[in-house]
This record gives structure tokens, sequence and C-alpha cells, in this order.
């Protein structure tokens, strides 16, 4: 599902990425994690297409991140679905309309909409709130929504860039579950993380370790020159 | 993309009313501001040329020639093409005036039972720019008229209106430029800023695997609707505006004539507007791509 090779990406000449080989395969769980500033944002904008290859090679759910046209990325978002710990719905939309997002744009038939819409709910607890704008939400909630409309559309892979951030240890782990569950039915998933403690409560999820760049003697000197200490992430 | 999701799309404005408002008011007061500057430019060219844009021609018939036919022929010429004014006098009428005018020697200068004034017209006529031979053309058609006598024009006005003519429309023509590029921005602007709100709305919409087109036809509709409506609503306005003041102007002292503006220019405005407006939606879709 995802085969990076040699992947390289910097910011204003401060090296973000070096040298970065992945593999994920179809189903798989994955946590990428790595201290602030290893890349492990920065990876997820490449892997859908919201950053550009910029050394090394990238194939992601079949399409050639380094060959993919502007005018093509959608088809490469309709096979990886993203979710973002700052949500990223619509407020004034309903539940039902921010989980229905991925299946409108696709001018799926209202029949087979209601259907897909009525399943993923009922999976996420969310039929109650169906008509609910997502402004009077919780913060649990809300990231339900989000990935609620991730899985809709039976993406190929899903990437979730720190889902857990903004949520208390039970809901993390109930948040966890559910995507697990996702991926037991197919989809493969890399979930970007700190939290060592939610890495350990999945054994069995494979681990995807970014080093931070600054500290490898090849980079310190770039990143020292390039970037004043304590900066962050990009 | 279907028209369902076209109509979603441009319905999507009516989700921030308060957005949508502001959007329709600066493009409907930077339209209203133009059309009313062009309403006070043809109020002013309608008084200039009133006075100095025109040539006068004075009809005189034969003595004792048929009222009737007269009349028709009067009829006439008053139908011919860039009359803007036409007073006419039968012999009895002309009598009146000229004794008024001479006062007390009238009864010396006129002589008592006879009237030897023939039926007249008086022709304020525009002079086109473009045609130096309009005044001689028009002698010629007046002169040829069965039962005139004579015809009368000032060559020296010929000069000065056909030359105002030509200077009116050098100055119009950079003018209206003027005009439409100010409009173009300030809707332009106006459209773009008010479209940028929903960023994060088509963010969204591009992560979810829109196509770009589907982010952008709903922009351009929105955005040509704003432009279209708010055009509209500004010359409503101007419509009720020139019409609550044609009747004050027309009064004396001013005695100003105030016409609604030009259908034509009026059509293109909207257009214009619409254009351009759907245009900035366009750019605003495009600068929102992440």
């Amino acid at each position: 599902m995802i085969h990076v090779r040699d992947l390289g990406y910097s910011f204003g000449g401060r090296p973000v990425l070096s040298a970065l080989d992945l593999s994920l395969d179809k189903g798989r769980f994955a946590f990428l994690t790595g201290p602030s500033g290893s890349g492990k944002t920065t990876l997820l904008r490449i892997l859908h297409g919201a950053l550009p290859v910029q050394a090394g090679r990238a194939v992601v759910a079949g399409h050639d991140l380094c060959a993919i046209k502007p005018e093509k990325l959608h088809l490469l978002r309709r096979d990886v679905s993203v979710v973002f710990q700052d949500f990223k719905i619509l407020p004034d939309r309903t539940v039902a309309e921010n989980v229905a997002l991925p299946l409108v744009v696709r001018g799926m038939a209202r029949a087979k909409l209601e259907r897909r819409l009525r399943s993923v709910l009922t999976a996420l607890r969310l039929s109650e709130a169906a008509d609910r704008p997502c402004a009077e939400l919780a913060g649990g909630e809300q990231q339900r929504v989000a990935i609620a409309r991730a899985v809709v559309a039976g993406p190929r892979l899903m990437l979730a860039d720190e889902p857990t951030g903004n949520l208390d240890w039970d809901l993390a782990l109930r948040l966890l579950d559910i995507l697990r569950q996702f991926s037991a039915h197919g989809t493969a998933i890399l979930m970007a993380t700190h939290n060592r403690e939610l890495v350990a409560a999945a054994p069995d999820a494979e681990v995807i370790e970014l080093p931070a760049l600054q500290s490898r003697p090849a980079d310190c000197d770039v990143a020292r020159a390039a970037a004043p200490d304590g900066e962050d992430e990009p | 993309m279907t028209s369902r999701e076209l109509l979603a799309g441009v319905l999507d404005l009516l989700r921030r009313p308060w957005h949508l408002a502001a959007a329709l008011a600066g493009v409907a007061v930077a339209v209203f501001l133009c059309g009313l500057l062009a309403l006070a430019a043809l109020a002013v060219d309608g008084a200039f040329s009133r006075g100095q844009g025109q040539i006068q021609f004075q009809v005189y018939w034969k003595a004792g020639a048929d009222a009737g036919l007269v009349a028709r022929q009067m009829d006439w010429m008053r139908a011919l093409p860039g009359v803007v004014e036409a007073r006419s006098f039968t012999p009895e009428q002309a009598l009146a005036v000229m004794r008024h005018s001479l006062g007390r020697q009238a009864d010396e200068a006129l002589p008592a039972g006879r009237n030897p004034l023939p039926h007249t017209l008086l022709l304020g006529l525009r002079m086109p720019v473009d045609d130096p031979a309009y005044a001689r053309d028009m002698y010629e058609r007046l002169a040829a008229v069965e039962g005139v006598a004579e015809v009368r024009y000032n060559p020296v006005a010929v000069d000065m209106a056909q030359a105002l003519g030509a200077a009116g429309r050098r100055v119009a023509l950079p003018l209206g430029a003027i005009v439409a590029l100010l409009v173009g921005l300030v809707v332009g602007n106006t459209v773009r800023l008010s479209m940028l709100r929903r960023r994060e709305e088509l963010e969204i919409l591009r992560l979810v695997g829109a196509t770009r087109w589907y982010v952008r036809l709903p922009m351009v509709c929105g955005a040509g609707l704003i432009g279209l409506c708010g055009a509209s609503l500004a010359f409503v306005g101007l419509k009720l505006v020139q019409a609550l003041l044609a009747d004050v102007l027309a009064a004396p002292p001013l005695w100003l004539p105030l016409p609604f503006l030009p259908t034509g220019l009026v059509a293109a405005t909207i257009v214009w507007t619409t254009l351009v407006a759907a245009l900035a939606g366009l750019f605003a879709a495009e600068e929102s791509h992440t």
C-alpha cells in the first residue's frame, strides 16, 4: 500500500526527512512515531499529495507520487483518506453532511449514499447525532465524525495525524479500537503519534520510528545552520 | 458534477447570510456609484448638447400654403432622425410673436389687415459627429419639400456642434474604460475576499477527493450570482434615484432632463459585473489551493 524508498524532504534548506525507506501492506495497522521535528506530519502530507516528493520515490495505493499531476490528485485522495488532530470538519454542517462529503464529491446515487452513511454512522455510534451541527459536538464526537468521513468511502489507506492528541485517555483507547477494526476490514492505517502509552496498548501493530534528523551526525551541521534550536516541525 | 451538486454549491452561499449580504452590498455600491456618475454625465451632456451640440434649421413655407398640407409636412420633419426640438408657428402665431417683440412700433411696422408671415418651423437637430455633410444634406432634404420657400441654418453652429461631439466621444471612451476597470477591481476584490472565507471548506473538499472543477464550478457560479444580483440591485436603486430626481431637475430654473441610462449600457454593465465576479470566484478557488 505504501512503498517509500530513499525519500528526502527539506524546508528552506533544512532537511526534515532524509533517505527514508518505508513499507506498509494492505490491511496493516502501523504507528508512525518519533520526537517532535522528526518529520511525521511532513511524511503524511507527502503521502496524501499535499507536499511534493523532493527526493527518492513514493508509491501510495498504486499512485506514483513522483509522477502524479495536480489535476489527478483527487484520484489519490479517493484512495487515501486523512484524519487530522484538529479534525478539519465543517462546524456549521451536520454530522451526516460532513460524513457524506467524500460520497457526495464522487457523485454517488442518493440511495446508495444513504445506505453507506447509515452503516458508518452506526459503526461509529453517531446515528443519534446525525442531524446535529458539528459545532455542538464534544471533541471526542468531532474526532469520530472525522474518522467516519475518512472511512465512509472505503479508502485503501488511511493516514491519521495525531488523531488522539485532543482526547483523554479513555477516548483515545476507544478511537484506537475503532481504527483497528477498520484496519481488520482491509484498510491500511498509518497513525502518527508521539504517545508511547498508546503504542504500547496495541502490541501487535507495526511501529515505524522516525529519527530526529538533528541527532544524525551527517546532518547536524546543516540543521544547526538552517534552523534555530527548538524550532518546531514545519 | 451533476446540476444537483452545482445547485447545492451555489446554495452554500446562503449558509453565511451575513457574508453574502456584505459581498452583495459591496458589489451593489460599486456599481451604483459608477452608475450615478454615468447618470450625472448623461444629464450634463444632455443639458450641454441642448444648447451647443445641436444645429437649428428655420423652415419657412410659401405665403398662402395649404395649412393641412403644411401640418403633415411638419409632422414628417419632426420625425426625422436626430430631431431633439421642434417649434412650429402658424402665420397668426408668428404675427403675435412679432407684435409682442416690436411692442409699440408694431402698428407702424406691420400692415393692418394683412399678414405677410408664412408657416414656420424651428427644428433643433443633434449633430452626428462622424458625418460632416449632415447639415448640407439635411438642408437639401428640407428645401426640397413641396411648398417650402426657404430654409436657413448657421454653418458656424454646425462646426461647433461637430467639434463638441468629437471631443465628447474622445473623452467618453477612456472615461468609460476607467469606470469599467474601477467596477472590475472593486467587484473582483469584494467577491474574491468573500469567497476566500470558504478556504477551509474548499481545502476539506479537496482532501476528500473532489476534482478541481467540483471545487471551482460552485465558486464561479456563486460569485457570478453575487455579481449579477449586486449589479441588478444597483440599477434598481439607480432607477429609483432617477425617478426621484427627474421631476425636480426638470422644473424651473434648471430645466434639466434626466433620462435613465440606455438599456444597452445597463445590460453591458450587468454582464461585465457578472463576468468579473465569476472570474474573481475562480481566482479565489485557485488561491485557496493547498
